[in-house]
């Protein structure tokens, strides 16, 4: 990626092209870069009128493959209301208010709406099912199989196969009756709390002096 | 480019005497590089002047001085750039004051760029040349998009100056550009980066006998001001990378600390884009930096003519520090007792109510300390009826609420949680008046909104991992008893910062005993002063 967006590039109009043609290469190739695909949006917004609802859309369903990173938020802060307002981009809008609200049954509904758009964007899909694994993960000690084939919108072999790599490398157990249990997680302290046993020597320094 | 014909205090004899030699001096000590001349006559005499003969009116125009100091080509540039910051301050100023004041800004850069001066200016007067054309920029933006109180023939001026390829006044791109045009020709960037080089720049305060100061430390304000501009377009992260070279987390190493406003002004926009980067720990602990500083700092501040901005600057950061308080509780343990206390007085019962998801006083609180957006492309001239003024603002506070909208269940789902050690799915869905899969869903929102991205010491602003920081940390798991799906809350103490609190009331209770075990003075002795009880919280 040889993009240039420095000094004097940073800001010049005319590199609209390019970075349009720089957001098709991610789609192609499963690449991605943030700060190409932020100064394209950031040129959109001092000019409305250039925008390329495609490219547009294509930048957002980039962003949307990075979640948990807040990629997508980032970028749509950026576009005016009458972009928004565009029916490709309210539909990319509410395919991701769906993954971000975690309603995986309406998300796949919708997606489907829009695989035209969504099946030429290499790693499209396989980003959002491990998202949607990675959230399952983290609530959850166990699902009944059908569950995580309905979230992740996979079934027969393909879910199978998923499965049984999961056993083999990261220890995942099946039961009988088809329940998933996935491996015990580490205690989720947040910092605040371990910090708080700890005083800082420098708050204790006056203290000391007194008793000396 | 003319000023128009002269009006009260225009033509050369209506220039005071007193005016008259300020100018003199004012042009010589730059020249002979008199520093703490300069600075004398830049922060005092220029304000009295100001005060006693221009309250109400401009600074005689550069045409009625010029002779005064040989026509000097740079001195009037830097004059004209003291009469648009005084005219934009006493009154609104008139397309022509605007376009002319944009052509001043343009040519005075333009020569800094070029390296062709040699003079050292003060650095509050260097902040201050960056402060305000970021801030006549974004006045432009407001002004541009009211049309509807325009006369016709100042919408066809309006447009003309705004659409014209090689003309245009004020706009965004050319902004940018002259900002990161300062950075890179400084090569401040370079000079931070090179290890003790921020130190270094602080300890000399970017000053070097041999060379020129002012495109150095016009390029470390840029930072800043760039910062600013990326925010008041929306651009949270391009904000933050603007800003890569310095570290908003070492706070002994930046040099903005010697200019309040620069400081101020890092440190709200720096906390803001974080908020709504949704780095809530990261916000928490810039906000709670600046506010102690001001704390601290604002006693030496009464008499500046920045007070009054200072002040609505540490009100409206409280705001922002409250809603992020509400919606991070966690992140309240890394705020100091000061601004703990603080926050508590001016805010606490409106984060209350905000935890509890009242979305009216999140907006009430978001509309009133978030920075003045600005619509950066030019308004459909052809519909003037409409004004633009306020799209801006209005859409940020759309994206906001909408976040808000998305979690609105959670401040329910929390509190039941807190209730209960472990409970049932199907209990708690009836609870909640949702459907097991609906109450699936909003777990696992609670579970995602517990780990935040944060600064882990490592790369420049806008880099860090994601960090627990739940006040309800829960599993849920098949209970081998019942056989039922229940969810397990852990008991999860907020961190309570004792050693702070207890280290300075030692020290207090200490100099209230010795001051009361000292021989008595005529007066009665001082009254002891009331501890703080620890604040709830």
């Amino acid at each position: 990626m040889a993009l240039n967006l420095t000094g004097a590039e940073k800001y010049n109009p005319n590199k609209m092209e390019e970075l349009q043609k720089h957001v098709a290469a991610q789609v192609a190739n499963g690449s991605y870069d943030r700060d190409a695909n932020l100064a394209l949006l950031r040129l959109y917004n001092f000019e409305p009128e250039m925008v390329d609802g495609q490219t547009l859309a294509n930048v957002l369903l980039l962003a949307l493959m990075r979640l948990p990173e807040v990629d997508f938020s980032l970028l749509l802060h950026l576009i005016p209301n009458s972009s928004q307002d565009l029916p490709l981009i309210n539909a990319v809008i509410s395919l991701d208010r769906k993954l971000e609200s975690f309603q995986f049954m309406q998300f796949w509904q919708e997606a489907d709406q829009l695989r035209e758009i969504l099946n030429p964007i290499v790693g499209f899909y396989d980003a959002v099912r491990r998202y949607i694994l990675h959230s399952l993960l983290n609530t959850f000690q166990q699902l009944p199989k059908t569950q995580l084939s309905q979230s992740l919108k996979a079934d027969g072999a393909t879910l199978d196969d998923l499965i049984s790599q999961k056993i083999a490398s990261d220890g995942w157990m099946i039961t009988a009756d088809n329940v998933i249990r996935f491996p015990k997680k580490k205690k989720q302290v947040s910092q605040q709390q371990t910090a708080s046993t700890r005083s800082q020597f420098d708050k204790l320094v006056p203290v000391l002096k007194l008793a000396a | 480019m003319s000023f128009g014909p002269p009006q009260g205090g225009g033509g050369m004899d209506m220039v005071p005497d007193m005016v008259k030699q300020f100018v003199v001096y004012f042009y010589r000590h730059i020249r002979e590089r008199n520093m703490r001349e300069i600075q004398t006559m830049y922060d005092v005499s220029f304000v009295k002047l100001s005060e006693r003969f221009f309250k109400q009116t401009p600074w005689p125009p550069v045409e009625a001085i010029s002779h005064l100091v040989e026509d000097d080509h740079v001195f009037c540039m830097l004059y004209k750039e003291m009469y648009y910051r005084h005219l934009y301050a006493i009154q609104q100023p008139s397309l022509e004051a605007r376009c002319e004041s944009w052509a001043n800004y343009t040519a005075l850069f333009g020569v800094i760029i070029h390296g062709n001066v040699n003079m050292q200016l003060p650095n509050g007067w260097l902040w201050d040349m960056i402060d305000e054309f970021v801030y006549q920029f974004q006045n432009f933006a407001q002004y541009r998009g009211k049309l509807s109180m325009k006369s016709e023939a100042e919408i066809q001026a309006l447009r003309e100056v705004s659409l014209s390829e090689e003309n245009a006044v004020w706009p965004v791109v050319g902004v940018l550009n002259y900002l990161q045009a300062l950075v890179d020709k400084s090569h401040i960037a370079d000079d931070l980066r090179a290890p003790g080089g921020a130190a270094q720049l602080k300890a000399t305060n970017g000053f070097n006998q041999s060379q020129s100061n002012v495109l150095r430390m016009l390029g470390y304000f840029s930072l800043v001001g760039l910062q600013r501009v990326h925010a008041l377009v929306g651009d949270y992260n391009g904000a933050m990378k603007a800003i890569a070279p310095l570290n908003l987390f070492e706070t002994k190493t930046l040099l903005t600390q010697n200019i309040v406003g620069a400081h101020i002004s890092l440190y709200y926009y720096g906390g803001f884009c974080y908020l709504m980067e949704r780095r809530y720990l990261d916000a928490a602990r810039v906000f709670n930096h600046i506010l102690s500083f001001i704390d601290r700092v604002k006693g030496f501040h009464q008499r500046s003519a920045q007070y009054e901005q200072i002040l609505k600057k540490n009100e409206q950061m409280f705001a922002l520090l409250a809603i992020t308080a509400a919606l991070c509780p966690a992140s309240l343990a890394d705020l100091n007792e000061t601004v703990l206390n603080l926050l508590q007085d001016k805010y606490g019962e409106k984060r209350q109510r905000m935890v509890l998801g009242d979305t009216g006083v999140y907006d009430e609180l978001f509309s009133y300390a978030c920075p003045k957006f600005i619509t950066a492309s030019p308004p459909n001239f052809d519909a003037p009826g409409v004004n633009t003024s306020q799209e801006a603002y209005r859409l940020q506070l759309k994206m906001f609420l909408a976040l808000l909208h998305l979690q609105k269940d959670l401040p329910t789902l929390k509190q039941f949680l807190k209730l209960y050690t472990s409970i049932s799915l199907p209990k708690l869905a009836g609870l909640m008046s949702m459907d097991i899969s609906t109450l699936r869903a909003q777990l696992m929102l609670l579970k995602s909104t517990s780990m935040v991205k944060t600064w882990n010491g490592k790369g420049d602003a806008t880099e860090g991992e994601f960090l627990p920081a739940a006040d309800v940390v829960f599993t849920i798991d098949i209970d081998s008893n019942t056989g039922e799906e229940m969810v397990t809350v852990s008991e999860s103490k907020p961190a309570r910062r004792q050693d702070d609190f207890l280290a300075q009331h030692i020290v207090k209770f200490n100099q209230i005993m010795r001051d009361l075990a000292a021989p008595p003075p005529e007066q009665p002795p001082a009254a002891v002063p009331s501890t703080r009880g620890v604040p709830a919280y």
